[in-house]
């Protein structure tokens, strides 16, 4: 199934599955789609659905 | 997408059921004024070992005029496993801890469980979303969190 980050103001507001391919395209930027995790890296806050992972000592 | 089942001939109606497990709209067929709608959120991914952050929160679940399903928090503690959920809206699921790891629990939460009655308009188009599961926190060892399962919508309605 294919997940994508619904994104607003420049931060993932909501994770959802499915969306179709026509309403993707009429919505540019709104919907990114993501496999593997969350590339923290590009500019978009991943919010509460990708935490930025902290390594720890135990 | 979705899937119907369950007819059942009752006063002259019969009764339909739809899953939905993907996709953004929803056509109301010709007759149906109500809809129950049950809308599960995303569960929540698990934390993993080694890390101080949480797992991922799961998706929140919508349909227009109905209340909207939160997903359900990510785990929280510095443990995780490698299983993922498979029941719809279920959380990363906890499994073997090895010993002298030091880490608590981190699993992640079920996705809410809601159902509204809907009033609804014959062919009209109803928007909806579902939640995706909470992606689990990778790990520096022992195995990374479990990703929470996604959510679904059912909709039960009667012509």
């Amino acid at each position: 199934m294919r997940t994508f980050a619904v994104i607003e103001n420049n931060k993932v507001v909501n994770i959802i599955v499915g969306v179709e391919d026509e309403v993707v395209a009429a919505n540019p930027g709104k919907y990114i789609e993501y496999t593997n995790g969350w590339d923290y890296n590009n500019g978009i806050d991943g919010g509460i659905f990708f935490p930025i992972p902290v390594e720890v000592t135990e | 997408m979705g899937v119907t089942s369950t007819a059942v001939v009752s006063g002259g109606k019969t009764r339909y059921v739809v899953t939905l497990t993907s996709g953004t709209s929803w056509t109301v067929p010709a007759g149906c004024l109500y809809v129950n709608a049950r809308l599960i959120g995303g569960g929540g991914g698990s934390g993993a070992t080694g890390k101080a952050a949480q797992g991922g929160s799961g998706g929140n679940t919508t349909f227009t005029g109905a209340t909207t399903a939160t997903g359900g928090t990510g785990g929280s503690g510095t443990s995780g496993q490698t299983t993922t959920a498979t029941r719809k809206g279920e959380a990363g699921i906890m499994p073997y801890i090895p010993a002298g790891s030091g880490a608590p629990a981190a699993l992640g939460y079920s996705g809410d469980d809601i159902e509204t009655y809907v009033t609804t308009t014959p062919a009209a188009s109803i928007s909806y979303a579902i939640g995706a599961g909470g992606a689990g926190q990778a790990s520096i060892g022992y195995g990374d969190g479990g990703s929470g399962a996604g959510g679904k919508i059912v909709l039960e309605y009667w012509v």
